[in-house]
């Protein structure tokens, strides 16, 4: 009795069998195999990606001021192993305080010798000041992009004295010492001002500070720089980090820069304004000195600093959802349409007949588009939303190929003699479809949902390059900041190439499974 | 010989529309048939076996899957099928569909629908033709046999595993649990007819229409199946409708014989009656075409009784169907006319044993 | 059923459903467009640009008062609602504007959409495709062209030597070329040969002054060398993202047709290759390569959108995606219906063929 109990699995347990079975099946198809695996790859990395990245990303994304810290316009810094000069990019967080003290134009030149001896516009410097300092190597011949500060000032910084607070000032100096010993003034406050209000400044350098006691400097040196203002201004790092070889060029300078950021502090003595420091009521709670190298991440960034790599991982849920839900949603209206219309045939064949002759003509990305277009002027709809009502739009025009394979494949099988035999012994319409006929069909319908994924997904990313978007960060949005933006982007080979890799080789791989599972099908379709 | 008529075909008419174009619908051109089954009336006793024989294509496996209900409600041009369904079918068929119960606690087999008409299908089966295509290939053996009772709620599991196995063993695939849990195709023609044989009577159906149920098998399982067949209808009193073309299994196997000629029943009787004493000149060319089993007398040339071609099935001639290839037609001048001009209707010509054909015409009252 | 009779019947009946798909898609885009008053809103910027435009030559006149100019404004807004059709609703409209949709009797309405054309405002949707489609030809058609000339020779040698490494290597050519999309590799071919070789253009607009009849009437082979230096680019990316998808098809049909008996038998008696791929395998597989390439060619005049965008090339996919950006709608349905109406009809002469290329086939 015990062998017949064997004989007998549970409807799941049939299932996961036969699905065990036709994945080994794949797996044994050279092609199946290499689809297979990079189907997994993507997977494991989408759930990276849901668990790492910041919920915020998004919103982000969209925010120009969010990505000041970055470098724009950098290609990736593994090409460091090409061959390419990289100037690292940097940030210090919280840098030593090299000095504090009090300063006069009597003492400056001991103190702040960089600063005494700098080329550039200077103030004059009287009062309590401290100096926090840093390195930046540069290794390669290479210039950095930028350099930035950041002060996140300590909530209500002010100082006591005798029982009144007083309002205190500051005035952020930054000053470059280059390893050929030149400093340089490269930003600076023009007047200073109230400590809190430094929360909402980023300070970047600006050559206008020292662009002409720069060209003066190396007219004695018997350099000549023919330079305007203007020009000066798109020249401020290459100034910084460079030696001038007369024009309009410059040779990187390697070696080991120092980074001043000096504070001087008003508005109080100086021993209160010292004291108010110790005691942790002035100052700031955070300095970030950020140097913009020539290079950024695993992805580079494109014109506005966005970290590229954030979208490239975005990008692996949002492929695999809007290519899995278009596949699934389309197959499984036109397995059960195609199914009715074969099963029952007559009225209802005709019309879903004429209905898909009409779906057929349909050209489908110019009304998808149009569809696109109406639906970003609606307010209030959110990304996803937007994303999936495209691709539900995607999935009503996209199902007829299916029900028309699926009709003939279940008229052939109605044929069959063993439904005559199924309904001689009474099994109703619904037994008869989804115990006889559906899983004759289900191995086809698998090829075509696996098949129509890479479409799916393709279309989704056309759709964006179009401008037709959802908000999303994907690699259809980078493609589509790249076309919106052609004219630089296009010559920026890590913009475009790794977001279109990832759409082919997603794609790919769900081609070769289809293949491989195509390749397992046809000859059982053939056989009957 | 006579009791209770389980089945009633009454002048059934089974036509299949041939396809037109709108070509032909504009220019109004009649709709054509294939009259597969043309005005087909018998009736198949309790404990009874009737078999159908004819040439290919004469309406047999038709006739079959109209009596099953295999055969769609519009193709039924005429007549009507009646079943004598056991007490209890035949009270809730009153309680649910008192129109399809006709009269003497028949049921109109074409007027059921949903539950009624599902009632009814557990006492009428049908073993088919085809053992390789009747069979899903994606279905065990146990699958197979356990379906009917699943729709029809028969048992729990281990009841019904019990009834499958036992209903194998009737068909001699034993032992049941190494046929359980293969698939089709890991059977041989003769084991997948008898698992065929096995479905219809896993319900213990009242009505059996068999069509060619044996003609895989070898000889010496097929005396075998055919003696459970027999069995189970003295013992269940079954109404067995056997299709064959093969006249020496029919006398073996039937208590009467129907002859078929293109959809309709030319020649009615008992078995052996019609053997030794065919009447309908079909008849006799089907008797004269069976090999003798004197080997003697095998080598005698017989004069084949038949000429010409089957006629086509859409475009009936006018009067007899048979005419066209009749020999009797060309050697009886007198009936001539009669035979130009009208359908011969069932003439019985000896009691029991009727025939179609005008040659017996004047015979009869 | 005798040929003749069939075929008629069949040009009867795909006649009547090919050609209500076509009015049934123009109808609802049209309602589409109608319902979402998505070009109303766009018109009537248009009308409000017009008025103030007007508003702002009245006011330098001199002796005209507020009061006059106001009235003007008046009347020339309705006379601008009359012209647009906005004085009705949107579903009154509809019927009158899928008609002269049918007639090509409508105007374009966006001066962005002209400028794709390389024409100027007033012109009719006609005559805006009628430019825009010999763009479309040279770029996509022609490398529909020659990317089956490519394979329809190529792919039946492939299928007879299936297994081989230069089967893998087809399918596995025409996997990748699946999966990239043709867009993309127009991108990565801008930066290659625009930017990195500096040997194609980075701007593609400008074919429109070279492509011109009386210029090619006037320097024939001047004009054909600017024509081709800026259509070589985007050809060849299509035809390189074509040719996967022509190769693998054709193979596939092949492959069906080598596996028949008679071939087989033809190989087993030692015909020689070519007689057999010509003499079996061409002849039967022409029947699906023709639907292949009617259709292929039917629909490469709707233009790829996003490749002619990336491109920045006035072709039809082009002018199809700035009229829906600037909520053109008689350009949208003139083109909606243009290209539905040369599928369909492609389409309806693919049917009519089966029946008289195959007597067996059933309807
Ligand atoms: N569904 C159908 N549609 C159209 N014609 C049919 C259909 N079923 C059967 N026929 C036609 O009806 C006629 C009778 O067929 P049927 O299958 O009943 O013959 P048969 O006597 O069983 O023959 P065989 O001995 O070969 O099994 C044939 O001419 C057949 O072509
Ligand atoms: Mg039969």
């Amino acid at each position: 009795m015990s062998g017949k109990k064997q004989v007998r699995e549970s409807l799941a347990s049939k299932i996961a069998s036969s699905l065990k079975a036709g994945v080994g099946e794949v797996w044994r198809n050279n092609m199946g195999k290499a689809g297979l695996i990079i189907i997994v790859f993507i997977v494991i990395i989408s759930i990276y990606a849901l668990a790492t990245l910041p919920p915020g990303l998004p919103d982000k994304w969209k925010n120009r001021l969010a990505w000041s810290e970055y470098p724009t316009s950098v290609p990736p810094e593994w090409v460091r192993y090409f061959g390419v000069p990289v100037a690292e990019h940097k940030i210090y967080i919280n840098p030593q305080t090299s000095y504090s003290g009090i300063v006069t134009p009597q003492n400056i030149q001991g103190a702040l010798p960089y600063y005494a001896n700098a080329l550039g516009l200077k103030q004059t410097i009287v009062g309590y000041v401290q100096v926090y300092s840093v390195e930046y190597r540069l290794n390669d011949p290479a210039f950095p992009t930028g350099i930035l500060t950041l002060f996140t000032p300590i909530n209500n910084s002010v100082v006591i004295v005798n029982g009144v607070e007083r309002q205190v000032q500051v005035l952020p100096i930054l000053v470059v010492q280059r390893p050929d010993g030149l400093s340089i003034v490269v930003a600076q406050e023009s007047s200073a001002l109230k400590i809190t209000d430094l929360a909402f400044k980023n300070m970047s350098v600006t050559a206008d500070l020292f662009w002409r006691q720069y060209i003066d400097y190396f007219a004695q040196q018997g350099v000549t720089i023919n330079m305007t203002e203007t020009d000066a201004r798109g020249f401020a790092t290459q100034m910084i980090f460079g030696k001038p070889l007369g024009g309009k060029e410059f040779e990187p300078l390697t070696g080991t820069y120092r980074l001043h950021l000096i504070i001087v502090y008003a508005g109080a003595h100086p021993n209160a304004i010292q004291q108010a420091i110790t005691a942790g009521q002035l100052g700031f709670e955070k300095i970030k000195i950020v140097v913009k190298g020539n290079a950024y991440g695993i992805s580079g960034t494109d014109n506005m600093g966005r970290d590229l790599w954030l979208a490239i991982l975005y990008g692996f849920p949002v492929a695999l959802a809007v290519g899995l839900f278009a596949a699934v949603a389309s197959v499984i209206i036109g397995l059960v349409i195609g199914v009715i219309s074969g099963y029952y045939g007559g009225l209802v064949d005709e019309v879903i007949q004429r209905f898909i002759d009409v779906l057929s003509n349909i050209p489908i990305l110019p009304i998808l588009i149009l569809i696109g277009v109406i639906l970003q002027e609606k307010p209030g709809v959110g990304p996803w939303e937007k994303l999936f009502i495209i691709i539900g739009f995607l999935v009503i025009l996209g199902w007829g190929g299916t029900a028309i394979i699926v009709r003939s494949m279940t008229l052939s099988i109605k044929a069959e003699p063993y439904i005559d035999a199924a309904k001689a012994i009474g099994a109703s319409n619904a037994r008869i479809i989804f115990r006889h006929i559906i899983p004759q069909i289900l191995p086809y319908a698998m090829a075509s949902l696996v098949f129509s994924v890479p479409g799916a997904i393709i279309t989704e990313a056309g759709l964006s390059v179009l401008g037709i978007e959802h908000g999303l960060p994907t690699w259809g949005k980078i493609l589509a900041d790249a076309q919106a933006n052609r004219g630089i982007a296009y010559k920026m080979w890590w913009w475009i190439l790794p977001p279109g890799l990832m759409l082919a080789i997603t794609g790919l791989a769900f081609v070769l499974l289809g293949l491989a599972i195509e390749t397992i099908v046809e000859p059982r379709l053939r056989r009957r | 010989m006579k009791g209770e008529a389980l089945i009633r075909v009454e002048d059934l008419k089974v036509w299949f529309p041939v396809r037109r174009s709108i070509v032909d619908l504009l220019a109004r051109r009649p709709q054509l048939y294939v009259h597969a089954v043309d005005g087909v009336t018998f009736e198949i006793y309790r404990g009874e076996t009737l078999c159908l024989v004819g040439e290919s294509g004469c309406g047999k496996t038709t006739t079959a899957r109209a009596i099953v209900r295999l055969i769609d409600k519009e193709n039924i041009a005429g007549g009507r099928i009646l079943l004598k369904p056991s007490e209890d079918v035949l009270e809730e068929v009153k309680k649910i569909q008192p129109d399809a119960v006709a009269e003497e606690g028949y049921v109109d087999m074409y007027k059921l629908k949903g539950k009624a008409l599902l009632g009814v299908r557990r006492e009428t089966q049908m073993i088919f033709q085809d053992p390789f295509a009747s069979l899903n290939p994606r279905f065990r053996i146990l699958d197979i046999l356990e379906e009917p009772l699943i729709v029809h709620k028969i048992g729990d599991k281990e009841e019904r595993l019990e009834i499958v196995s036992k209903v194998l063993e009737t068909v001699k695939l034993t032992p049941p649990e190494e046929f359980l849990p293969r698939f089709p195709h890991q059977l041989s023609g003769g084991q997948r007819q008898r698992v065929a044989i096995a479905r219809a009577l896993v319900l213990n159906p009242k009505i059996l229409a068999a069509d060619e149920p044996v003609s895989m098998l070898d000889v010496s399982i097929r005396a075998e199946v055919l003696e459970v067949l027999n069995e189970l209808r003295d013992k269940m009193k079954m109404a067995i409708l056997f299709i064959t073309h093969d006249l020496a299994l029919a006398r073996y196997v039937c208590d009467r014989i129907a002859v078929m000629y293109l959809g309709k029943i030319v020649e009615l009787g008992g078995a052996d009656d019609i053997i030794q004493n065919p009447l309908h000149p079909y008849t006799q060319a089907l008797i004269n075409a069976i090999p003798e089993p004197e080997p003697e007398n095998r080598k005698k040339i017989r004069k084949l009784r038949i000429k010409g071609e089957v006629t086509s099935a859409v475009n009936l001639p006018k009067g007899c169907r048979f005419r066209p290839r009749c020999v009797a037609y060309d050697e009886n001048p007198h009936i001539q006319p009669r035979c130009e001009a009208e359908e011969p209707g069932l003439i019985e010509e000896r009691p029991g044993h009727y025939a179609a054909c005008w040659l017996y015409e004047k015979r009869s009252p | 059923m005798p040929v003749d009779r069939r075929i008629l019947n069949v040009a009867f009946k795909r006649g009547i459903t090919l050609g209500g798909s076509l009015i049934i898609i123009v109808f609802m885009t049209a309602v589409i467009i109608g319902a979402t008053g998505y070009d109303t809103k766009i018109l009537n910027a248009l009308i409000e640009q017009r008025l103030q435009a007007l508003k702002q030559s009245l006011q330098q006149r001199e002796g005209i008062t507020a009061e006059q100019i106001q009235q003007i404004i008046e009347n020339e807004r309705q006379r601008l609602r009359e012209i647009y059709g906005l004085d009705k609703p949107w579903y009154q409209r509809l019927i009158p504007m899928t008609i002269r949709t049918f007639k090509l009797d409508l105007n374009v309405t966006s001066d962005d959409v002209a400028n794709v054309a390389g024409l100027r405002i007033p012109v009719s949707v006609g005559d805006a495709i009628r430019a825009a489609l010999p763009r479309t030809i040279i770029m996509i058609t022609v490398a529909e062209i020659i990317a089956m000339a490519i394979a329809l020779p190529l792919a039946p040698y492939i299928a007879y030597k299936r297994g081989s490494l230069l089967d893998k290597g087809v399918v596995t050519y025409a996997a990748i070329t699946n999966a990239a999309p043709l867009w993309w590799l127009a991108m990565i071919a801008i930066y290659l040969f625009g930017f990195k070789a500096g040997i194609a253009p980075t701007q593609y607009r400008q074919i429109l002054s070279y492509l011109k009849w009386d210029q090619f009437t006037a320097a024939p082979l001047e004009t054909l060398y600017h024509v081709l230096y800026f259509a070589y680019l985007p050809i060849l990316v299509t035809v390189f993202a074509f040719l996967g998808g022509w190769l693998y098809s054709v193979r596939a049909v092949a492959i069906r047709v080598v596996a028949e008996d008679y071939v087989v038998v033809a190989k087993a008696k030692g015909l020689p290759e070519r007689m057999v791929v010509r003499k079996y395998i061409l002849r039967v597989i022409a029947g699906p390569v023709v639907t292949f390439i009617i259709l292929g060619l039917a629909s490469s005049i709707q233009g790829f959108i996003i490749t002619e965008t990336v491109f920045d090339w006035p072709g039809m996919g082009s002018l199809y995606y700035q009229a829906i950006l600037s909520g053109d709608a008689p350009t949208i349905l003139g083109l909606i219906y243009v290209t539905t109406l040369v599928y369909v009809l492609g389409r309806y002469i693919l049917e009519i063929l089966y029946v008289i290329l195959d007597p067996r086939v059933k309807m």
